[in-house]
Protein backbone atom coordinates (compact mmCIF):
# COMPACT_ATOMS: atom_id res chain seq x y z
CA UNK A 1 0.00 0.00 0.00
CA UNK A 2 2.82 2.36 0.75
CA UNK A 3 4.67 1.98 -2.39
CA UNK A 4 1.07 2.44 -4.43
CA UNK A 5 1.44 5.87 -2.33
CA UNK A 6 4.89 6.54 -3.57
CA UNK A 7 4.22 5.19 -7.07
CA UNK A 8 0.91 8.02 -7.00
CA UNK A 9 2.77 11.12 -5.34
CA UNK A 10 5.56 10.52 -8.21
CA UNK A 11 2.91 10.12 -11.00
CA UNK A 12 1.33 13.56 -9.70
CA UNK A 13 5.03 15.03 -9.75
CA UNK A 14 5.83 13.72 -12.96
CA UNK A 15 2.26 15.46 -14.58
CA UNK A 16 3.01 18.94 -12.74
CA UNK A 17 7.04 18.50 -14.16
CA UNK A 18 5.36 18.29 -17.74
CA UNK A 19 2.71 20.89 -17.48
CA UNK A 20 5.29 23.47 -16.01
CA UNK A 21 8.07 22.18 -18.19
CA UNK A 22 5.90 22.48 -21.35
CA UNK A 23 8.60 21.44 -24.00
CA UNK A 24 8.20 20.68 -27.43
CA UNK A 25 9.77 17.11 -27.46
CA UNK A 26 7.37 13.91 -26.72
CA UNK A 27 8.07 10.32 -26.89
CA UNK A 28 5.34 7.00 -26.95
CA UNK A 29 7.26 4.17 -27.13
CA UNK A 30 4.68 0.46 -27.86
CA UNK A 31 6.99 -2.28 -27.36
CA UNK A 32 6.60 -6.30 -27.11
CA UNK A 33 8.40 -7.84 -24.11
CA UNK A 34 9.00 -11.42 -23.09
CA UNK A 35 8.76 -11.64 -19.29
CA UNK A 36 10.78 -15.00 -17.63
CA UNK A 37 8.96 -16.23 -13.56
CA UNK A 38 11.62 -15.88 -11.02
CA UNK A 39 11.70 -16.72 -7.35
CA UNK A 40 8.18 -17.58 -5.99
CA UNK A 41 6.72 -16.80 -9.20
CA UNK A 42 8.91 -19.37 -11.19
CA UNK A 43 7.54 -22.31 -8.65
CA UNK A 44 4.42 -21.67 -9.37
CA UNK A 45 4.53 -20.82 -13.00
CA UNK A 46 7.66 -22.04 -14.40
CA UNK A 47 6.39 -20.61 -18.01
CA UNK A 48 8.01 -17.69 -19.86
CA UNK A 49 5.47 -15.37 -20.65
CA UNK A 50 5.16 -14.27 -24.42
CA UNK A 51 1.64 -12.65 -23.40
CA UNK A 52 2.53 -8.89 -22.80
CA UNK A 53 2.77 -5.53 -24.11
CA UNK A 54 4.54 -2.31 -22.74
CA UNK A 55 3.36 1.41 -23.61
CA UNK A 56 5.60 4.22 -22.18
CA UNK A 57 5.37 8.14 -22.36
CA UNK A 58 7.83 10.52 -21.87
CA UNK A 59 8.21 14.37 -21.98
CA UNK A 60 11.32 16.51 -22.34
CA UNK A 61 11.27 18.67 -19.04
CA UNK A 62 15.07 20.34 -19.74
CA UNK A 63 17.20 19.50 -22.25
CA UNK A 64 17.88 15.63 -23.06
CA UNK A 65 15.81 14.95 -20.13
CA UNK A 66 13.19 12.88 -20.05
CA UNK A 67 10.69 12.32 -17.74
CA UNK A 68 8.97 9.25 -18.53
CA UNK A 69 5.88 6.82 -17.18
CA UNK A 70 5.91 3.23 -18.17
CA UNK A 71 3.16 0.57 -17.70
CA UNK A 72 2.86 -2.59 -19.10
CA UNK A 73 1.26 -6.31 -18.90
CA UNK A 74 2.69 -9.99 -19.03
CA UNK A 75 0.61 -12.53 -18.05
CA UNK A 76 1.76 -16.09 -17.04
CA UNK A 77 -0.29 -19.45 -17.73
CA UNK A 78 0.35 -22.68 -16.79
CA UNK A 79 -1.85 -25.77 -17.15
CA UNK A 80 -0.83 -28.86 -14.77
CA UNK A 81 -2.45 -32.20 -16.02
CA UNK A 82 -5.07 -33.92 -13.83
CA UNK A 83 -3.22 -35.42 -10.37
CA UNK A 84 -3.82 -36.92 -7.17
CA UNK A 85 -3.09 -34.19 -4.10
CA UNK A 86 -2.77 -36.07 -1.10
CA UNK A 87 -2.69 -34.17 2.32
CA UNK A 88 -2.93 -36.13 5.76
CA UNK A 89 -5.96 -38.43 4.69
CA UNK A 90 -7.44 -36.06 2.46
CA UNK A 91 -7.01 -36.90 -1.88
CA UNK A 92 -7.82 -34.49 -3.88
CA UNK A 93 -7.73 -35.14 -7.69
CA UNK A 94 -8.18 -32.31 -10.80
CA UNK A 95 -6.43 -29.96 -13.55
CA UNK A 96 -5.10 -26.95 -12.64
CA UNK A 97 -5.13 -23.75 -14.25
CA UNK A 98 -2.57 -21.36 -13.43
CA UNK A 99 -2.65 -17.63 -13.95
CA UNK A 100 -1.20 -14.21 -12.61
CA UNK A 101 -1.28 -11.28 -14.79
CA UNK A 102 1.71 -9.00 -13.88
CA UNK A 103 1.33 -5.26 -14.65
CA UNK A 104 4.62 -3.01 -13.78
CA UNK A 105 4.45 0.63 -13.14
CA UNK A 106 7.41 2.18 -13.65
CA UNK A 107 7.97 6.29 -13.23
CA UNK A 108 11.61 7.33 -14.42
CA UNK A 109 13.74 9.87 -15.73
CA UNK A 110 15.85 9.21 -18.97
CA UNK A 111 19.10 10.47 -20.09
CA UNK A 112 18.62 11.07 -24.57
CA UNK A 113 21.43 12.46 -26.66
CA UNK A 114 20.42 12.37 -30.18
CA UNK A 115 22.78 12.85 -32.71
CA UNK B 1 -0.65 12.08 -38.06
CA UNK B 2 0.95 10.92 -35.36
CA UNK B 3 -1.83 10.90 -32.80
CA UNK B 4 -3.79 8.79 -35.54
CA UNK B 5 -1.17 6.20 -35.58
CA UNK B 6 -0.76 5.98 -31.35
CA UNK B 7 -4.48 5.44 -31.48
CA UNK B 8 -4.12 2.65 -34.19
CA UNK B 9 -1.11 0.73 -32.64
CA UNK B 10 -3.25 1.62 -29.35
CA UNK B 11 -6.33 -0.32 -30.86
CA UNK B 12 -4.36 -2.98 -32.36
CA UNK B 13 -2.56 -3.68 -29.45
CA UNK B 14 -5.82 -4.07 -27.41
CA UNK B 15 -6.92 -6.71 -30.42
CA UNK B 16 -3.68 -8.41 -30.16
CA UNK B 17 -3.97 -8.85 -26.01
CA UNK B 18 -7.56 -10.38 -26.28
CA UNK B 19 -6.43 -12.48 -28.88
CA UNK B 20 -3.54 -14.41 -26.89
CA UNK B 21 -5.07 -14.48 -23.41
CA UNK B 22 -4.63 -17.98 -22.33
CA UNK B 23 -7.95 -20.06 -22.69
CA UNK B 24 -7.38 -22.32 -19.39
CA UNK B 25 -10.46 -24.80 -19.02
CA UNK B 26 -12.02 -25.19 -22.49
CA UNK B 27 -14.16 -28.43 -21.41
CA UNK B 28 -16.87 -29.52 -19.07
CA UNK B 29 -14.59 -32.27 -17.52
CA UNK B 30 -11.43 -30.23 -17.60
CA UNK B 31 -13.15 -28.52 -14.00
CA UNK B 32 -14.35 -31.91 -12.02
CA UNK B 33 -12.58 -32.41 -8.76
CA UNK B 34 -12.73 -35.50 -7.23
CA UNK B 35 -12.20 -35.63 -3.13
CA UNK B 36 -11.98 -38.24 -1.00
CA UNK B 37 -11.40 -37.97 2.75
CA UNK B 38 -11.23 -41.02 5.42
CA UNK B 39 -10.93 -41.56 9.24
CA UNK B 40 -7.52 -43.25 10.08
CA UNK B 41 -8.60 -44.68 12.87
CA UNK B 42 -10.98 -47.00 11.23
CA UNK B 43 -9.89 -50.37 10.26
CA UNK B 44 -10.62 -51.11 6.52
CA UNK B 45 -8.78 -54.02 6.30
CA UNK B 46 -10.67 -56.33 8.81
CA UNK B 47 -14.29 -54.91 7.06
CA UNK B 48 -15.62 -56.44 4.18
CA UNK B 49 -19.22 -56.18 3.72
CA UNK B 50 -21.51 -53.80 2.96
CA UNK B 51 -24.75 -52.96 2.07
CA UNK B 52 -25.77 -50.00 -0.16
CA UNK B 53 -29.46 -48.52 -1.14
CA UNK B 54 -30.87 -49.09 -4.71
CA UNK B 55 -31.96 -45.62 -4.73
CA UNK B 56 -29.71 -42.30 -4.92
CA UNK B 57 -31.37 -39.32 -2.89
CA UNK B 58 -31.80 -35.68 -3.85
CA UNK B 59 -30.20 -33.02 -0.94
CA UNK B 60 -32.48 -30.30 -1.79
CA UNK B 61 -31.61 -28.45 1.58
CA UNK B 62 -30.02 -29.06 4.74
CA UNK B 63 -32.88 -29.77 6.63
CA UNK B 64 -35.22 -32.59 5.32
CA UNK B 65 -38.48 -31.51 4.57
CA UNK B 66 -41.29 -34.09 3.56
CA UNK B 67 -44.47 -32.38 1.86
CA UNK B 68 -45.97 -35.19 0.44
CA UNK B 69 -45.72 -36.93 4.35
CA UNK B 70 -44.23 -40.50 2.75
CA UNK B 71 -41.42 -40.17 4.89
CA UNK B 72 -38.97 -40.44 1.93
CA UNK B 73 -36.89 -37.86 -0.04
CA UNK B 74 -36.94 -36.58 -3.65
CA UNK B 75 -34.99 -39.50 -5.60
CA UNK B 76 -32.59 -39.40 -8.98
CA UNK B 77 -33.91 -40.89 -11.78
CA UNK B 78 -33.40 -44.97 -11.34
CA UNK B 79 -31.57 -44.91 -15.05
CA UNK B 80 -28.51 -42.21 -13.21
CA UNK B 81 -29.18 -43.56 -10.02
CA UNK B 82 -28.78 -47.47 -11.73
CA UNK B 83 -25.21 -45.56 -13.74
CA UNK B 84 -23.87 -44.46 -10.10
CA UNK B 85 -24.60 -47.28 -8.09
CA UNK B 86 -23.69 -50.04 -10.18
CA UNK B 87 -20.39 -47.95 -11.13
CA UNK B 88 -19.72 -47.79 -6.83
CA UNK B 89 -20.89 -51.74 -7.21
CA UNK B 90 -18.20 -52.51 -9.14
CA UNK B 91 -15.01 -50.58 -7.75
CA UNK B 92 -16.50 -52.02 -4.09
CA UNK B 93 -16.35 -55.95 -5.59
CA UNK B 94 -13.19 -55.15 -7.48
CA UNK B 95 -11.57 -53.43 -3.99
CA UNK B 96 -12.61 -57.40 -2.29
CA UNK B 97 -15.71 -56.26 -0.41
CA UNK B 98 -18.75 -58.73 -0.80
CA UNK B 99 -22.39 -56.56 -0.94
CA UNK B 100 -24.79 -57.81 1.87
CA UNK B 101 -28.47 -57.43 2.77
CA UNK B 102 -28.96 -54.32 4.96
CA UNK B 103 -30.43 -56.97 7.64
CA UNK B 104 -27.67 -58.85 7.31
CA UNK B 105 -25.43 -56.77 9.49
CA UNK B 106 -23.01 -55.48 7.27
CA UNK B 107 -19.96 -54.05 8.25
CA UNK B 108 -20.32 -50.59 6.44
CA UNK B 109 -23.50 -48.60 4.56
CA UNK B 110 -22.56 -46.70 1.09
CA UNK B 111 -25.38 -43.50 1.01
CA UNK B 112 -25.30 -41.89 -2.01
CA UNK B 113 -26.55 -38.53 -2.57
CA UNK B 114 -26.19 -35.57 -4.86
CA UNK B 115 -26.54 -31.75 -4.50
CA UNK B 116 -27.21 -29.45 -7.47
CA UNK B 117 -27.12 -26.80 -4.80
CA UNK B 118 -23.79 -23.89 -4.54
CA UNK B 119 -22.79 -25.89 -1.57
CA UNK B 120 -21.96 -29.52 -0.21
CA UNK B 121 -23.79 -30.34 3.35
CA UNK B 122 -21.63 -32.09 4.73
CA UNK B 123 -23.98 -31.99 7.69
CA UNK B 124 -27.53 -32.61 6.44
CA UNK B 125 -30.45 -33.91 8.02
CA UNK B 126 -29.65 -37.17 8.28
CA UNK B 127 -33.26 -38.15 8.63
CA UNK B 128 -33.23 -37.84 4.66
CA UNK B 129 -32.24 -41.60 5.24
CA UNK B 130 -34.33 -43.08 7.79
CA UNK B 131 -36.88 -44.43 5.29
CA UNK B 132 -33.75 -46.92 4.39
CA UNK B 133 -32.57 -47.98 7.54
CA UNK B 134 -35.05 -49.04 10.08
CA UNK B 135 -32.49 -49.02 12.77
CA UNK B 136 -31.86 -45.16 12.50
CA UNK B 137 -34.09 -42.75 14.87
CA UNK B 138 -33.99 -38.80 14.45
CA UNK B 139 -32.11 -36.62 16.40
CA UNK B 140 -29.10 -38.10 14.88
CA UNK B 141 -26.27 -36.33 13.08
CA UNK B 142 -23.12 -37.13 11.28
CA UNK B 143 -19.79 -37.29 12.73
CA UNK B 144 -16.16 -37.78 10.99
CA UNK B 145 -13.84 -39.30 12.91
CA UNK B 146 -10.65 -38.04 13.02
CA UNK B 147 -11.01 -35.73 10.14
CA UNK B 148 -13.07 -32.28 8.54
CA UNK B 149 -14.43 -31.95 5.40
CA UNK B 150 -13.55 -28.67 4.11
CA UNK B 151 -16.21 -25.89 2.46
CA UNK B 152 -16.81 -27.03 -0.56
CA UNK B 153 -18.41 -24.34 -2.97
CA UNK B 154 -18.90 -23.55 -6.57
CA UNK B 155 -21.19 -22.07 -9.01
CA UNK B 156 -23.26 -24.22 -11.23
CA UNK B 157 -22.25 -26.96 -9.91
CA UNK B 158 -23.27 -30.31 -8.92
CA UNK B 159 -22.01 -32.76 -6.63
CA UNK B 160 -22.14 -36.69 -6.02
CA UNK B 161 -21.72 -37.12 -2.42
CA UNK B 162 -20.81 -40.52 -1.18
CA UNK B 163 -20.47 -41.65 2.57
CA UNK B 164 -19.66 -44.59 3.99
CA UNK B 165 -20.55 -45.70 7.12
CA UNK B 166 -19.66 -47.14 10.18
CA UNK B 167 -22.68 -49.65 10.37
CA UNK B 168 -21.37 -51.75 13.72
CA UNK B 169 -20.70 -48.30 15.39
CA UNK B 170 -24.71 -47.23 14.64
CA UNK B 171 -26.78 -48.51 17.71
CA UNK B 172 -29.07 -47.34 19.67
CA UNK B 173 -28.36 -44.74 22.54
CA UNK B 174 -25.48 -43.61 20.23
CA UNK B 175 -25.22 -40.04 19.20
CA UNK B 176 -23.84 -39.72 16.03
CA UNK B 177 -23.07 -41.74 13.16
CA UNK B 178 -19.58 -41.52 11.67
CA UNK B 179 -18.82 -41.42 8.55
CA UNK B 180 -15.79 -43.27 7.63
CA UNK B 181 -15.38 -42.46 4.20
CA UNK B 182 -16.46 -39.88 2.24
CA UNK B 183 -16.11 -39.01 -1.17
CA UNK B 184 -17.40 -35.62 -3.12
CA UNK B 185 -17.70 -35.54 -7.36
CA UNK B 186 -17.58 -32.34 -8.49
CA UNK B 187 -18.34 -30.25 -11.61
CA UNK B 188 -20.12 -28.69 -13.70
CA UNK B 189 -23.61 -29.88 -13.80
CA UNK B 190 -23.82 -29.04 -17.77
CA UNK B 191 -24.29 -31.20 -20.85
CA UNK B 192 -26.48 -34.62 -22.07
CA UNK B 193 -27.07 -36.76 -18.57
CA UNK B 194 -25.44 -39.46 -20.48
CA UNK B 195 -22.02 -37.51 -21.15
CA UNK B 196 -23.02 -36.37 -17.02
CA UNK B 197 -23.35 -40.34 -16.44
CA UNK B 198 -19.92 -41.19 -18.30
CA UNK B 199 -18.00 -37.79 -16.24
CA UNK B 200 -19.44 -39.30 -12.74
CA UNK B 201 -18.62 -43.12 -13.60
CA UNK B 202 -14.80 -41.64 -14.75
CA UNK B 203 -14.89 -39.63 -10.88
CA UNK B 204 -15.86 -42.93 -9.36
CA UNK B 205 -13.20 -45.09 -10.75
CA UNK B 206 -10.98 -41.93 -9.61
CA UNK B 207 -12.28 -42.10 -6.29
CA UNK B 208 -11.56 -45.51 -5.74
CA UNK B 209 -8.11 -45.39 -7.54
CA UNK B 210 -6.66 -42.56 -4.77
CA UNK B 211 -8.55 -44.41 -1.81
CA UNK B 212 -6.08 -47.14 -2.07
CA UNK B 213 -7.03 -48.46 1.52
CA UNK B 214 -10.45 -48.98 0.89
CA UNK B 215 -8.59 -51.91 -1.01
CA UNK B 216 -8.41 -55.60 0.29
Amino acid sequence: MRSMKKIFVLLIAAICMQKSFAQHHSVFILSYPIAFPMGDLGDYIDKQSFRGINLEWGKEIKPNLIASLETGWNVFYKDVPEQVYTEGTASFSGKQFRYTNSVPIIVGAKWVEIK
Amino acid sequence: MAIKLTRLLGILSLVLISGCYPKGAEFIDDLDLVYTNYSSSFDFSSKTTYAIPDSVIKITGDIFSDPDGDHKPSFLGPASAAAILDKINQNMVSNGWTEVNKFSNPDVIVLVSTVTTTNVYWYYDWWYWGWYYPGWYPGWGWYYPGYYPPYVTGYKSGSVFIQMVDAKAVAAGTENVPVIWSCILNGLAEGGTSSITTRVQGMIDKAFAQSPYLKH
